[in-house]
């Protein structure tokens, strides 16, 4: 790592080169619909496994800023029509939000499960409000919330400045995989930072960090704005998508999966919780195709075994096992030479 | 607490049993008032959690006082307006006292009882 604050850390660059690579040539052997989606799912995954796993902040709630994103977009679509402006805007609203939701919850000094009931607040309120927004009422602009139905049938995402291209298909999953990468990497730059190590610095003794001078309400606000702006990124690219928004974004099944991606993947990692969104997702969807066990059950009985087997999560316990792996090798490698030597010896002395 | 000759699991055992038998109890109760569904419990699991939470540490009196108190806001909000706005009001409460009160109710008042 540098250490000037410059630069995006170790990087392993061929595996992310591999990676790139193999997710380019995807779409010519499998069909985009469910990798984009997938996608989708392992950025919101990426926007908490940042603000939970390097900052210590436990989010109830993070639903909220993945369908403010969504909704923000569904609405300024519909009033703008191109659609540069409310991609923008799906990511600044809800990273406003999350700023002043945050302030008032760190320069409140609300902490631990505090703070996981007031995000859980947030999110139930926006979803009791959309469920009731049914009705000509209840319009902002030419777009109506809907309620229970939500908006459908908003413009999509388009070419920058022409609004008759529309991205779909196979372009819209480059889109999107092109946003997961590059906010990956703005996470690993962040990290990588003085702000990161700040970070990494009140997730582990924030009374120290404090005592230091940092000023912690500070960097909690703003890191919760950059998750939030994240969440809503994966949320406009969600309703872009689903090609409707309804309130079921703002649900509590949404926050728990959210959660649960980042517990099986590794708090403190952020590769981890982005393949258990694939990976967790991709059984979701195989399990929705088949009739003859609930699907829930069979998810739930896997999170319960992951929590009792592997506590720590995915990432970090396969870091452990490849080193474990790794002794054993040597271990072995010097007994075999220590054999040899022996044997060596017993037939130099005759 | 381990070094005092107490089993820590043992005592949490016994403490889930004890909850979830009340949470057993509560169901039973609210079962001829409501509907039921395989999925009626959903729809409690973020009430008793934001009132246990905003309650505080000290369980009893805590739970009381915010179970009360939010109970009242939602049912009046709900009779003057709509049921929608009554819960959110409910909400809006349990922000504002967290905000107010970051250590829950009792870590504000009757901070003696349990």
């Amino acid at each position: 790592m540098t250490a000037s604050g410059f630069g995006i850390g170790r990087i392993r660059w061929n595996w992310l080169a591999a990676l790139g690579v193999l997710l380019a040539v995807l779409p010519l052997a499998y069909e985009t619909s469910t990798p984009t989606l997938l996608a989708i799912w392992a950025l919101f995954a990426l926007s908490l496994a940042l603000m939970w796993g390097y900052a210590g902040i436990i989010s109830f709630g993070h639903a909220a800023y993945f369908g403010l994103g969504a909704y923000t977009y569904a609405i300024a679509s519909f009033n703008i029509g191109e659609s540069t402006v409310p991609f923008l805007l799906a990511l600044a609203v809800p990273a406003l939000v999350a700023a002043v939701i945050g302030a008032m919850m760190f320069y409140g000094r609300i902490s631990d499960v505090y703070l996981g009931v007031t995000t859980l607040v947030v999110t139930l309120i926006l979803n009791r409000f959309m469920n009731a927004t049914a009705g000509d009422a209840y319009r902002i602009g030419n777009a109506r919330l809907g309620g229970f139905n939500g908006i459908p049938a908003f413009p999509t995402l388009n070419v920058p400045g022409d609004p008759t291209t529309e991205v779909y298909g196979t372009a819209y999953y480059y889109v999107v995989v092109v946003c997961l990468i590059a906010a990956y990497l703005i996470c690993r730059w962040i990290l990588a930072s003085s702000f990161g190590r700040a970070l990494i610095g009140i997730r582990e003794n924030e009374l120290r960090m404090e005592l230091l001078g940092y000023n912690v309400p500070a960097y909690k606000t703003a890191i919760f704005a950059v998750a939030g702006a994240m969440a809503g990124l994966a949320g406009c690219l969600f309703a872009n998508w689903a090609e409707i928004v309804t309130p079921s974004v703002f649900s509590l099944g949404q926050t728990a999966e959210v959660l649960i991606w980042v517990i099986v993947g590794g708090l403190g990692t952020l590769v981890g919780p982005m393949i258990a969104a694939v990976v967790l997702g991709s059984l979701k969807l195989a399990l929705g195709h088949q009739t003859t066990i609930d699907n829930s059950l069979i998810l739930g009985a896997i999170l319960i075994l992951v929590v009792l087997l592997i506590p720590r999560g995915f990432a970090p316990s396969s870091v452990a096992w490849r080193r474990r792996f790794a002794q054993s090798q040597v271990r072995r490698r010097q007994a075999r030479g220590k054999r040899r030597r022996r044997v060596a010896l017993q037939e130099a002395e005759p | 607490m381990a070094a005092l000759g107490y089993n820590p699991s043992t005592v949490y055992m016994l403490t889930f049993t004890v909850g979830a038998a009340l949470s057993g109890l509560a169901g039973g109760v609210m079962a001829p008032l409501t509907g039921l569904l395989p999925s009626v419990g959903g729809a409690y699991i973020a009430k008793a959690f934001i009132t246990v939470i905003t309650g505080g540490a000290a369980v009893i009196a805590g739970t009381l006082s915010t179970a009360t108190l939010f109970g009242t806001v939602d049912q009046i909000v709900s009779f003057a307006s709509t049921p929608v706005l009554g819960e959110i009001a409910m909400l809006a409460l349990a922000l504002v006292l967290l905000r107010l009160m970051p250590q829950g109710v009792t870590g504000q008042f009757f901070r003696n009882s349990t």
